[in-house]
């Protein structure tokens, strides 16, 4: 028991500093343009590829631009984005949850089965894939980076769904006379929010790191445009003398997204009945 | 077993399907004609047209369809539109050498994430098992890329023991492999410590502790070998991420795989190439994953005895 009670004093002390983390990200980000001096974009040849200096605290980049700058605008592009596509599987995850579970067992089976088959492509593959297919630019990118958690969602809500449909508070609410709609929106779905809390800060850090990932590869976030992953890719050409413009943007990247695993996994313990002990 | 095996297999049949389809109709989304990129700016509008006749454009999509169906059952996938060779043997050129990768990765991620989470397990609570899930959440935080930048600057741009890039000798595939496998490393350790936790504290195990066993017996035939079975699980789907997806170590190190060889053709607009890729990926994971699921069932005798009773 003691050791149980350790595991979960860790989990909290985790959450909480992720958490902590999170917040500085947010707030970097808010308060971008009165954090830096530099613009993130404004190039100067004479000063490009320094080391740090008190000017330019953590160098320039290839084309004499502040990278600390950059990271700090960078970060509203990633958070931004980790929105945007967490926002995209969340909905329609939980939509298709939601009808999976409420709707008769056809409709459920074809929900299921598209699901299946969403898996079967390998994560990465099916980003590049979809950045190919519906051409550069945001919106694609944001379904590129948000397909592969649909299905994790749709799962979820299912699951959740087919235990809560048989409760006797879903019952009274239909027998009170309940449209379907208002039965799936007012008093399931309410009552899922934890688990799905959850699972959406778990996506989330999955999503940051395929942006970025995508943006390296030149795929995603396209130049000038300051992000964390076309930094690197732009960099990592000068790595051998200049490697602070790779590690910067790199320790950036790693930070949010420890601090969203373990925020995750400390949410988890607290939300997820299924893991609280 | 054997009703299991064909079950599983009409599955992986529809699914592989499903995936053909599904590239066959994305492909078809991208904007701009296909034969003006085939033919490059410079092709007079006859040659457009013969192009599109000879390459069926000019009949509906579902023959289009049809015909891609059937010719990828056969092998032929079409095309490269830059190298002008078939798809199908520059995709055998490449996938051979991630194969290699990813084989030589694995082989690397289960050695230490197997050792790491048996002893994390079994000196529970110590500073070892806490240092070891440390160094797990950082693998798993860590993007791809990154890690194989970091372990390029410090093994073979400050130490110079190894080669950065490209391929020829045994050297080259170190840190390449190392760099695919360490996320593994932390999902396969992080597997194997929660079971062998679990299977530490069963009867059985203390019956056998009881008896007087050593405990190195107790820990490697009688508690490991159980807690193995949802680990190899773990195992085959990273394999299988592995060499659908070894795109960022691949890009890095500029080693000659199927991921890189993904990218350029997208950089290139090389469609053929990058639907021949997406398919033979897409299929192989389905594989892999197909392979796995059987291999548990086969390896775990309570599952194998519900399925006979089942079919039986």
């Amino acid at each position: 028991m003691k050791a149980n009670r350790l595991r979960t004093a860790r989990r909290h002390i985790g959450a909480v500093l992720g958490a902590v983390v999170l917040l500085m990200y947010v707030a970097t980000a808010l308060l971008a343009p009165a954090l830096t001096v530099h613009q993130p974009n404004a190039q100067n040849l004479m000063r490009n590829l320094e080391p740090p200096s008190r000017e330019y605290p953590l160098g320039t980049d290839e084309l004499g631009r502040d990278i600390l700058s950059r990271i700090i605008w960078g970060s509203r592009i990633s958070l931004l984005m980790m929105l945007a596509g967490v926002a995209f599987s969340g909905i329609i995850g939980v939509l298709l949850g939601l009808l999976g579970g409420l709707s008769g067992p056809r409709v459920e089976s074809l929900v299921m089965r598209a699901m299946d088959v969403l898996m079967v492509f390998p994560p990465i593959l099916l980003a590049i894939v979809l950045v190919t297919a519906l051409g550069r630019g945001l919106p694609s990118l944001v379904v590129a980076i948000g397909i592969h958690g649909i299905p994790q969602f749709t799962r979820l809500t299912r699951a959740m769904v087919m235990s809560l449909r048989e409760t006797a508070f879903v019952e009274a609410a239909r027998a009170a006379g309940a449209r379907p709609l208002e039965v799936a929106f007012g008093h399931v779905l309410p009552n899922c929010a934890g688990p799905l809390i959850v699972q959406g800060t778990l996506v989330s850090g999955t999503v940051v790191l395929t942006v970025s990932g995508l943006s390296f590869l030149g795929l995603g976030v396209q130049p000038p445009t300051a992000e964390w992953g076309t930094m690197i890719s732009a960099a990592r050409l000068h790595m051998y003398t200049y490697p602070h413009a790779v590690m910067y943007p790199g320790l950036a990247l790693m930070l949010l997204v420890i601090a969203l695993n373990a925020l995750g996994d400390g949410l988890r313990d607290f939300l997820d009945p299924r893991f609280r002990r | 077993m054997t009703a299991y095996f064909i079950r599983r297999s009409a599955t992986l049949i529809a699914v592989s399907l499903t995936a053909v389809t599904i590239v066959f109709l994305l492909m078809r989304l991208i904007p701009g004609d296909p034969v003006q990129i085939y033919l490059g700016p410079d092709a007079s509008l006859e040659e457009i047209e013969q192009a599109r006749e000879h390459l069926g454009l000019h009949r509906p999509i579902y023959w289009q369809y049809f015909r891609f169906m059937v010719n990828a059952t056969r092998g032929d996938l079409g095309r490269s539109i830059i190298s002008r060779r078939p798809v199908s043997s520059e995709i055998a050129r490449t996938f051979k050498n991630t194969l290699v990768l990813a084989a030589t990765a694995i082989a690397v991620a289960v050695l230490s994430g197997v050792v790491t989470g048996v002893l994390a397990a079994v000196k529970h609570h110590s500073p070892f098992d806490l240092a070891s899930m440390v160094v797990a959440v950082l693998g798993i935080a860590t993007p791809p890329f990154f890690l194989g930048l970091l372990l390029m600057y410090v093994f073979s741009i400050t130490l110079r023991w190894l080669p950065s890039s490209g391929t020829g000798s045994l050297a080259h595939i170190v840190l390449p492999s190392v760099a695919l496998g360490t996320p593994s490393v932390a999902v396969i350790a992080r597997q194997t410590r929660s079971a062998m936790l679990e299977i530490l504290f069963c009867d059985y195990v203390r019956t056998a502790r009881a008896k007087g066993l050593p405990e190195r017996v107790v820990i490697f035939k009688h508690a490991l070998r159980n807690a193995l079975i949802p680990v190899v699980t773990v195992i085959g789907l990273r394999f299988a991420y592995m060499v659908a997806g070894a795109v960022f170590t691949e890009t890095v190190f500029r080693w000659p795989g199927m991921g890189r060889m993904l990218v350029d053709s997208v950089r290139e607009r090389d469609y053929p190439l990058v639907q021949g890729i997406v398919l033979v990926a897409a299929v192989c994971f389905a594989a892999i994953n197909m392979v796995i699921d059987i291999f548990y069932v086969w390896l775990d005798p309570r599952i194998r005895a519900r399925s006979a009773r089942a079919e039986g």
